[in-house]
């Protein structure tokens, strides 16, 4: 009995494991999964993971992070063991490092040393930063760190009185900061550490922590890409990109492009019809004729901001837009920034995406430019209102940081009564946007979803680009 | 149902399906636990072969339902004889012989029963293979997965029809959309890749025993590598290497040479796109030499 619990315990606190990473998994397919060891030999690793798999990961994604989760959790007791001290050895570094930070980085408030580090507090007046701030302090050379604890020292020197803290502490500050994305910058180069491909949200027991820690860090490339912000994909993953960013725009499109047929249930009998053919068996209905309803497939008009801050996302999102003009007819793609340009002729023509994007950069007079919503909306407004009709949803790509803001309002309200609907990919963080004026109108008019990573917008075109009968 | 992995194992590989530890076990575990499985995984990978093979291993019958756009519960479940019960009123109107009642025209002489009724009303448990469900729309995966959970249906003339036996159930996707997560909840599943080089070398030599050792290694290596290294929009099945294959019997071919790979490639790539990125990117004689290294 004790073993049987003993292995309940292992397959939920597992579960709990998979559900914080993302995995979806209910009550009912819990008490499968310890079904399902019933029938398997507890001793055989293999045998165990397989079954596990198949009744707890259910489609490709979730069998991906069921593998790595699997193999992080179910470890011989000496190796997690070892794991967590490590862990737990790390976390005692960063935390010393901290502190370390924190009693080097003072106000002085005189020259003698000793009486610093004897009477603390009145003698020294610790600087407000940040953890990360300091974290980044603790991380970097001997040689910086005496550069700034000398840059302190030096405009502090003995003057008690009539010294401006806050201007040094903002001087310090910000050459942490600087410190803090050059590192992250090299780290990346060197690729000593990778991001994490999944954003895990600890949970504060060291067990599990570890875990979802030792998940998250061990996902492959193709995951990471995928939940990446657009903008910190780094130049050598590009090739990479590109092929995921054309598996998921031909997956949109067979789902667009696809023949739907209306099922007989909803349709109507048509009355002239069937008469007319059933005259042939002397008036008596053998062969019911139906009415057919035209089925709509949406015509896609895409907006999309190029201005410095976008061009990045631009590029991702106009790459996701070609695999799809390749497949599915009825795509309408514009760019703008401080004025509106048409690029769908660049699509149509048979180019590589290399070719057609470079065309369009090299012609296009917007890419890098300030954002004018308004002056874009306008513009669409008066030279192609041919092309928004009831079956047309307009697929608007920006952070919403735009000049005459209040403007580009009552433009998109106008866009907004003559089609079907307005999408809007905010490339911001959903955190953020609550800094950016009129974000609250723009969202009045538009159904508005955050959108940085390939993953939010496969995610978004594949929800919300339906097909109506 | 009194089986076990290994017996399951030699019975699938008696009929002739290669396959690993990871679809045994998940096939196994989905027959223990009365759950439909579901089979997801890119065409031509041998999903609904899984299928075939469980209703020759248990001598039942296979009941299919091939899921398309527009299909609704009355091609699936059953429908009625409408002409025929057309036919009986104006017999019986013209003949003016008896009277009838209603109840004889919703009988079971005038019941058309569809695949899944039928895989209901079977007497000995039927393999009911529900394939490429991805093709139908959502309304009909949840009518589906109401019958797959209670296994009776309701025909408001006759009355409920009970499940005389529980069917084994298996149901296939291509991935081409997201299936509900009320049917995934509902099944065992399994996930199939392309074979590995090693797999498909013992499914040529199950299949196409002529092919000689060297020409089934040299197939199989050839197209892994197309598949894995090309941006081809159609990856070669299964069935077509075994296609290729008994092609290359026919020619009397014990390796492959570019000259025979440039007459036959149109059994692997089966579209002129995919043909020319062929030879532009790796040509007959590159696929060769990556074949015979």
């Amino acid at each position: 009995m004790q073993i049987a619990n003993y292995i309940e315990n292992h397959i939920v606190r597992f579960i709990q494991v998979l559900r914080h990473l993302g995995v979806r998994v209910s009550s009912a397919e819990t008490v499968e999964a310890i079904r399902s060891l019933e029938h398997i030999p507890l001793l055989e690793k293999q045998q165990v993971k397989f079954a596990l798999r198949a009744v707890l990961a259910k489609d490709r994604e979730a069998q991906r992070v069921f593998e790595q989760a699997f193999e992080s959790y179910f470890v011989p007791l000496e190796q997690k063991q070892e794991r967590l001290e490590q862990r737990q050895q790390q976390i005692q570094e960063y935390l010393e490092g901290l502190n370390q930070a924190e009693e080097e980085l003072v106000f002085a408030f005189t020259d003698d040393e000793d009486l610093i580090t004897d009477e603390g507090q009145e003698t020294a007046m610790k600087l407000d930063l940040t953890e990360e701030q300091k974290a980044t302090y603790a991380k970097l050379q001997q040689r910086e760190r005496k550069k700034l604890k000398d840059y302190l020292k030096a405009h502090h020197e003995g003057n008690d009185f009539n010294t401006p803290h806050n201007l040094l502490e903002s001087v310090v500050r910000g050459q942490l900061e600087y410190w803090r994305r050059k590192l992250a910058q090299q780290e990346q180069e060197q690729e000593e550490k990778r991001k994490p491909p999944l954003e895990v949200e600890l949970t504060g027991d060291d067990d599990f922590d570890e875990v979802l820690e030792h998940v998250a860090a061990n996902l492959d490339d193709e995951e990471t890409i995928l939940h990446e912000d657009m903008q910190q994909i780094a130049d050598k993953d590009i090739p990479k990109v590109t092929l995921l960013i054309r598996k998921l725009s031909r997956r949109l499109a067979t789902r667009i492009s696809r023949r739907y047929r209306q099922s007989q249930k909803k349709q109507r009998v048509d009355l002239r019809r069937s008469v007319r053919h059933n005259i042939r068996y002397g008036g008596t209905m053998l062969e019911l004729k139906y009415k057919t309803k035209r089925v709509e497939k949406p015509n896609i008009l895409l907006i999309c901001d190029v201005s410095g801050s976008m061009a990045r996302y631009a590029s991702f999102v106009i790459q996701f837009i070609y695999g799809l003009s390749s497949v599915v007819d009825r795509i309408e793609s514009f760019i703008f920034a401080e004025d509106l340009e048409r690029v769908t002729p660049y699509f149509n023509s048979s180019n590589d995406f290399a070719t057609t994007m470079a065309g369009i950069m090299n012609e296009s007079k917007q890419w890098g430019k300030g954002t004018n919503l308004n002056v874009a909306l306008m513009n669409f407004n008066e030279r192609h209102k041919n092309l928004l009709n009831p079956q047309t949803i307009v697929v608007i790509v920006s952070d919403a940081k735009t000049i005459a803001a209040p403007k580009a309002v009552d433009s998109l309200t106008r866009i907004k009564g003559r089609v079907r609907e307005v999408l809007w990919l905010n490339t911001l963080p959903k955190k953020e946007w609550n800094n950016v004026k009129n974000i609250k109108d723009f969202q009045k008019n538009s159904r508005m979803f955050e959108c940085y990573t390939l993953a939010h917008l496969d995610k978004i075109l594949r929800n919300q680009i339906s097909i109506r009968g | 149902m009194d089986i076990t992995v290994d017996g399951l194992r030699v019975a699938f590989e008696k009929e002739g399906y290669i396959s690993e530890d990871e679809i045994i076990i998940t096939v196994f575990l989905a027959l223990q636990l009365g759950k439909p499985l579901l089979i997801e995984g890119a065409p031509g990978v041998g999903k609904t072969e899984i299928a075939k093979v469980l209703s020759k291993v248990f001598g039942t019958e296979l009941i299919r339902l091939q899921c398309y756009e527009g299909l609704d519960e009355n091609k699936a479940l059953y429908e009625w004889n409408y002409q025929r019960q057309l036919l009986k009123i104006q017999m019986t109107k013209d003949t003016g012989v008896g009277g009838m009642q209603e109840e004889e025209l919703f009988s079971a002489q005038y019941l058309l029963q569809r695949p899944l009724l039928k895989a209901i009303q079977a007497d000995k448990s039927p393999v009911l293979l529900i394939d490429e469900i991805d093709k139908t729309d959502e309304q009909f995966e949840a009518f589906l997965f109401e019958v797959l959970s209670d296994f009776q249906v309701s025909i408001p003339e006759m009355g409920t029809i009970k499940a005389k036996q529980i069917p084994i159930v298996v149901l296939t996707s291509n991935g081409e959309r997201e299936l509900s997560d009320g049917l995934k909840r509902r099944c065992a599943y399994l996930y199939i890749n392309y074979p590995t080089t090693d797999k498909e070398i013992r499914i040529i030599n199950a299949k196409v025993p002529q092919a000689g050792q060297q020409l089934s290694a040299e197939i199989a290596k050839a197209v892994s590598y197309i598949r894995l290294n090309t941006e081809i929009k159609k990856k070669p099945s299964i069935a077509e290497t075994l296609d290729w294959t008994r092609a290359l019997v026919v020619m009397d071919a014990d390796r492959l040479s570019p000259e025979l790979v440039k007459q036959t490639i149109n059994l692997v790539l089966k579209n002129k796109e995919d043909i020319d990125i062929f030879r532009q990117s790796i040509g007959a004689a590159g696929l060769c030499k990556h074949a015979h290294g």
